[in-house]
């Protein structure tokens, strides 16, 4: 057994399932369904849930993409040669950019999100009809960037599970 | 997995922490879901597994369990297996919760037993899909 690439394996395989099943589950199920639930108990989940939710999605997500890079050069060696002139690269690289393209989107979507709570955190009593317009955009574009991002990560799981297949 | 790690972990916990209503609003919206998915998920992910066993070449069914890569594989298989009852132990569990909260005639008692135990299943179903995971990432290097 190589210990290394069975250690290499494990931390980009299970942070990398983490992130991409909490950003589907988040994206498809919980949001939608948090969001019919409406304020003020939506905004009470989210204020409640967003610093854990933030921590794993990050931690995960940085883990997968930085051992995968370590994983890609351990086991091909010169790694830049195979990259660019096997179907195996073209599969990897492209799971590589579209793993780090879903994060930026999720994580412009987290910031979305984040945004609209401060608002909702700060106020006083019920919005004005411009908050509350503020609001409803923030939550409309968070929830749709969320939902690109864990398509495209999707995609980029394919890429990187069928790269040894193509 | 991931929605498994997410609900136990994160989610219930926090839903917990907030309040009875609230509690009841969410699992009214979004456990019979939460359910559907995640069986979905786990059902579509281990017949895929069973057919990729069988048709991975020089690899079969009677493989398992035998040698470095079926020891591994069987390892995953059952703790998949083990973690989708518990699963859907914890989704009787979420029921009786979720039936306790709506109709008012489960004591506090009860209800704590419900959430504990939910609590509990959704702990060892995260573990169980995390060990399933890692036997099969590793398998081939077994």
């Amino acid at each position: 057994m190589d210990a290394e690439i069975v250690l290499l394996r494990l931390l980009h395989i299970v942070p990398g399932v983490v992130w991409v099943g909490s950003a589907v589950f988040m994206a498809w199920v919980m949001q939608p369904a948090i969001a019919k639930t409406g304020p003020p108990h939506s905004g009470a989940v989210m204020r409640n849930m967003v610093n854990p939710m933030v921590i794993t999605l990050h931690a995960s997500a940085l883990l997968t993409i930085v051992i995968g890079v370590v994983m890609a050069f351990r086991v091909r060696d010169p790694l830049f040669d195979f990259l660019w002139s096997t179907d195996w690269g073209t599969m990897i690289w492209l799971g590589a950019l579209l793993s780090v393209i879903g994060y930026a989107i999720g994580t412009i979507g987290g910031i979305s999100s984040k945004k609209m709570m401060d608002i909702g955190a700060s106020l006083q009593g019920p919005p004005s009809p411009e908050q509350a317009a503020e609001m409803t955009a923030l939550q409309k574009r968070g929830a749709l960037l969320t939902k690109i991002a864990s398509a495209i990560v999707l995609v980029a799981v394919a890429c990187m599970a069928l790269a040894q297949h193509v | 997995m991931g929605a498994a790690i997410y609900l136990a972990v994160l989610l219930e916990p926090r839903i917990r922490s907030t309040s009875a209503d609230l509690e009841r609003q969410l699992l009214n919206r979004t456990s019979k879901l939460n359910s559907l998915w995640i069986t979905s998920a786990a059902v579509v992910t281990m017949v895929t597994g069973f057919a990729l066993v069988s048709t991975t070449p020089g690899r079969s069914m009677s493989d398992l369990g035998s040698g470095g890569w079926g020891t591994m594989i069987l390892i995953g298989l059952i703790a998949s297996v083990a973690a989708f009852l518990i699963s859907g132990w914890a989704g009787a569990f979420t029921a009786k919760l979720r039936r306790g909260l709506e109709s008012g005639e489960a004591s506090e008692t009860e209800l704590t037993a419900y959430r504990r135990g939910l609590s509990i299943l959704g702990y060892i179903n995260a573990v169980l899909v995390v060990i399933a995971v890692s036997t099969m990432a590793t398998a081939r290097y077994a």
